[in-house]
């Protein structure tokens, strides 16, 4: 697939949050990123997610990447 | 202890903006001024008008002495001229103070975004493009229009037997400065991808 295509990234946060009984608001204040960015992560409209900020979603949902991020089929 | 931080100098501040502005507006008056106000005057008045004519011309006093000379430009100077001669002599003049303007628009456009905190937005690119083809093919364009402006009221005159002939010398500056700025635009759309790429990274 070339890049400049618009990329199948599911981002699953919601379902995550609502498991572990968290806001976005708290995991905002628990990763250090504004609650825009993780909206933005939520919704599926980021182009981008940082190592360390990836980490740090990671280890305060106790998850691991492949339950936060999957590819949506073709 | 923190030192005071010191003023970039070569920052481009709101009076520098201002200054740019007055510069690019007086230059498009100037050239107003020369390229259209002028001939029309000339042509109220009934002035004769003075065109660049590239020709070998007799001197018999160079002759007389055997002084040697060769082609040069030269100005006829068209005692009476007709309307459209007149035309025809303010033609190339109109058409250098509209690239004129429309750089002059550009320009401040280009300048606007980069002052509002968006200087790799989308429409850059397309503005230093334009810019760019102002510049290159725009003079292009004026220096032909001139030359056949010219030849055209040449054409016209009675040049006691000489055969009209003009010289064209290609506007290499423009060309290079809108070259360099195409090359800009190209630096601006890396510069608005970057951007994007970053409005999306969390």
């Amino acid at each position: 697939m070339p890049v400049d295509e618009p990329h199948r990234v599911l981002c699953h946060l919601d379902d995550l949050l609502e498991r572990r009984g968290m806001t976005l608001a708290a995991l905002a204040d628990a990763v250090g990123v504004t609650v825009v960015n993780l909206s933005v992560l939520k919704n599926n409209r980021a182009k981008a997610v940082r190592f360390s900020t990836l980490t740090a979603i990671c280890e305060a949902l106790d998850c691991a990447v492949g339950e936060l991020f999957t590819i949506a089929p073709e | 202890m923190k030192g005071k931080q010191s003023k970039d100098l070569l920052e481009f501040d709101r009076t520098d903006r201002v200054g740019l502005r007055i510069l690019l507006w007086a230059t498009v008056g100037l050239a107003f001024g020369a390229q259209v106000l002028e001939p029309l005057s000339a042509w109220v008045r009934g002035r004769p008008i003075e065109v660049p004519f590239f020709s070998e011309v007799t001197v018999p006093a160079l002759d007389k002495v055997g002084t040697g000379y060769g082609v040069a430009d030269y100005l006829v100077t068209i005692d009476q001229p007709q309307a459209l001669d007149h035309l025809l002599a303010v033609l190339p003049g109109i058409f250098l103070v509209a690239l004129a303007v429309a750089g002059a628009v550009v320009v401040q456009r280009v300048m606007k975004a980069v002052s509002n905190g968006a200087p790799f937005a989308a429409a850059q690119v397309g503005r230093l493009r334009l810019l760019a083809a102002l510049l290159a093919f725009g003079s292009v364009v004026h220096a032909f229009l001139a030359l056949s402006c010219n030849g055209a009221i040449l054409g016209r005159a009675d040049l006691g037997g000489l055969s009209p002939a003009l010289s064209f010398s290609f506007p290499w500056l423009p060309m290079v400065l809108g070259v360099v700025i195409a090359m800009i635009a190209e630096a601006f759309k890396a510069g608005a991808r970057l951007q994007d790429d970053v409005e999306g990274l969390v």
